[in-house]
């Protein structure tokens, strides 16, 4: 009598080799690629100027001459999501970068020095995570005047608590691994630990948090543009696109479907696109002490 | 001895929560000497190590002082003193203190200067060669999770050897590995040590492994060292009743026995230890003033802490002076 055992698979699933995308990495990239090219090539791509007014064919259907039709002014609807997409893209793109750029440090310096500095920066980030981003956005706008520029620097403020407290928490648990003390015993000083090592095993928790700070960036500057208080008329945002309620009323969602389709398609390549660069290598965690 | 390579003076260590750990702690030695330090799960063997590595828990309290090389070394980890850069340590799980995200050449190399790096890649190599990793070129590339412990344990030695310390801490570093694989990390430490005239302090629980790669041995038992000897001395001759129970509770291939005779009761640790010895209550020799004093540890070339310590054998005397 023969026992067979079946034999436990030494990983749940293959682990990929860093920098290897797999095939929804690629379309995620590809789509990624092929949004800020658009965006990018709008001036020359774009059929029509994006304030071109056509009175006389408002709310047209899919057309040789406007393939996605036009809105309640007769302005082509592609241009203007070709248009907007510069805005779009690079409004929330903005935001998310600030807010990396200097929540990174933030969060890991409060977790390296542990202590007074970290109790004084984690209360800093309450206090701005507790004010609604639109609200800090609207004091900027008040204070400057209405404009993309201080709407993108206010949401960046708005959106620094996010990066800042995941990093600091991420940060926190590598602080005291095994590793991160062989690494001082060598001599080695806190800036080159904490960019050098801790960094690295913190990253894809922290990037995680990238496609989603960004949808949100992009949702915030839409309801800003809305609001005028970002992107200014007649300019195209796709924000804009999408709370243009006139249209909604008059039974025309066509390009409120064109520009949230644009956002969902970014969004969520970008949340792939994220998901795939970060996994590959294991990153050090805690172990259960053997006692 | 002229000037120690490391002295522990009267080190006493307080954890937070747990209470003292080490308890007294006074330790010398000698530049290239070898020091085993063996004791029971629990024994303070690694906190010590901790303590002179500068990497104690966060909140707790050292109290005597740790010279190394001349130089009282500060207390907390974030102090940085120079001497600490000639102090290098292997720890008992490799993997545990590598960043897993970091190539095994880069680990090796990450404090030479950039420049500096493609000049010192052969000693790297020759040196990885000796530890007895093959291919050592590939193994540059490599992550740690690629490796087996065993293979990271000899990249931590050789990584140690790289940077050259006076002292070199080795903690358990054989407990996670295979025996055929620790015979063989064992040896490198040693030959590596002696080529170089290295100090070690080598930790363990294994009584003959110390006993054959170590100068000298201390025993530890709750916090606190009980008997220190040369390590012929010391297999030869134990005196303590604790040593003597350790020698015996080792499995032996010529001396077939039913049962080990295992040490009955417990392990405490130094804050459960009341005012005397903290043997008394296992000891099957303890008489009534073992539960009232703490006895010293007396002694020089074999020093004892033991009131009813057994008296030097007298076949194999040595000149150590046991008060009884």
């Amino acid at each position: 009598m023969t026992l067979a055992l079946a034999l436990p698979a030494g990983r749940s699933r293959p682990r990929r080799a860093r920098g290897v995308l797999g095939p929804v990495g690629w379309t995620a990239l590809v789509l990624v690629a092929a949004m800020v090219l658009l965006a990018a090539l709008a001036p020359w791509l774009a059929p029509y100027p994006v304030d071109q007014q056509d009175l006389l064919h408002p709310y047209a259907g899919p057309s040789p001459a406007h393939w996605l039709g036009t809105d309640a002014t007769g302005r082509d609807i592609l241009s203007r999501l070709l248009w907007g997409a510069r805005t779009s893209l690079g409004g929330p793109a903005l935001v998310v970068a600030l807010s990396l750029a200097v929540g990174l440090p933030t969060g890991l310096l409060a977790a390296w020095r542990g202590g007074l500095v970290d109790a004084a920066l984690a209360r800093v980030l309450d206090v701005v995570f507790a004010v609604p981003g639109i609200l800090i956005a609207v004091l900027a706008v008040a204070v400057f005047e209405p404009g993309l520029t201080p709407a993108v620097l206010a949401l960046a403020v708005a959106y620094l608590p996010y990066v800042a407290r995941t990093t600091r928490a991420a940060a926190r648990a590598q602080r005291d691994l095994p590793y991160v003390e062989a690494l001082e015993l060598q001599g080695m000083g806190g800036l080159r630990i904490c960019v050098r090592h801790i960094l690295p095993n913190i990253l894809g928790v922290v990037l995680a948090q990238v496609p989603v700070a960004f949808a949100l960036a992009l949702v915030d500057l839409a309801s800003l543009s809305f609001l005028g208080l970002a992107v200014q008329a007649p300019a195209a945002d796709w924000g804009v696109l999408i709370s243009d309620t006139s249209a909604l009323l008059q039974g025309h969602p066509e390009q409120a479907v064109y520009a949230g389709l644009a956002i969902v398609t970014t969004v969520v390549a970008l949340t792939f696109l994220g998901d795939r660069l970060t996994e590959g290598r294991p990153v050090a965690r805690a172990r259960k002490e053997k006692r | 001895m002229t000037s120690p390579l490391l002295e522990i003076g009267d080190v006493v260590v307080d954890l937070p929560g747990r209470g003292t750990v080490l308890r007294d702690i006074t330790l010398a030695m000698a530049s290239g000497e070898s020091l085993g330090l063996v004791g029971e799960s629990g024994a303070g063997k690694s906190m010590l190590a901790r303590a002179v590595a500068g990497l104690l828990p966060a909140g707790a309290a050292r109290l005597g002082t740790i010279r190394f090389d001349g130089a009282p070394l500060s207390r907390s980890r974030t102090g940085r003193d120079g001497a600490r850069r000639r102090l290098g340590m292997v720890f008992q799980d490799a993997r545990a203190h590598l960043d897993p995200r970091q190539r095994i050449g880069d680990f090796l190399l990450e404090t030479t200067p950039r420049r500096a790096r493609p000049a010192r890649l052969p000693e790297v190599l020759a040196l990885l060669d000796r530890v007895g990793l093959a291919e050592p070129r590939r193994l540059l590339d490599r992550y740690p999770d690629q490796l087996s412990g065993g293979m990271l344990q000899r990249i931590m030695i050789a990584s140690v050897v790289l940077a050259d310390p006076a002292l070199v801490l080795a903690d358990e570093p054989t407990t996670a590995l295979d025996v055929t694989t620790q015979a063989e990390v064992v040896a490198i430490l040693d030959e590596l040590r002696r080529e170089r005239g290295t100090g070690l302090l080598f930790i363990s629980h294994d009584l003959d492994l110390a006993a054959q790669l170590c100068d000298r041995i201390a025993v530890l038992y709750a916090g606190t060292v009980q008997e220190v000897a040369a390590a012929g001395a010391l297999a030869a001759d134990p005196r303590h009743p604790y040593t003597r129970a350790l020698f015996a509770a080792r499995p032996d291939i010529e001396r077939r026995l039913p049962r080990l005779p295992a040490i009955a009761g417990h392990p405490v640790a130094a804050y459960e230890s009341g005012a005397g010895c903290a043997f008394a209550p296992r000891c099957d020799r303890a008489v009534d003033a073992c539960g009232t004093a703490l006895p010293e540890l007396v002694g020089t070339e074999h020093a004892v802490r033991c009131l009813v310590a057994a008296p030097p054998a007298p076949a194999t005397r040595r000149e150590g002076v046991t008060r009884c």
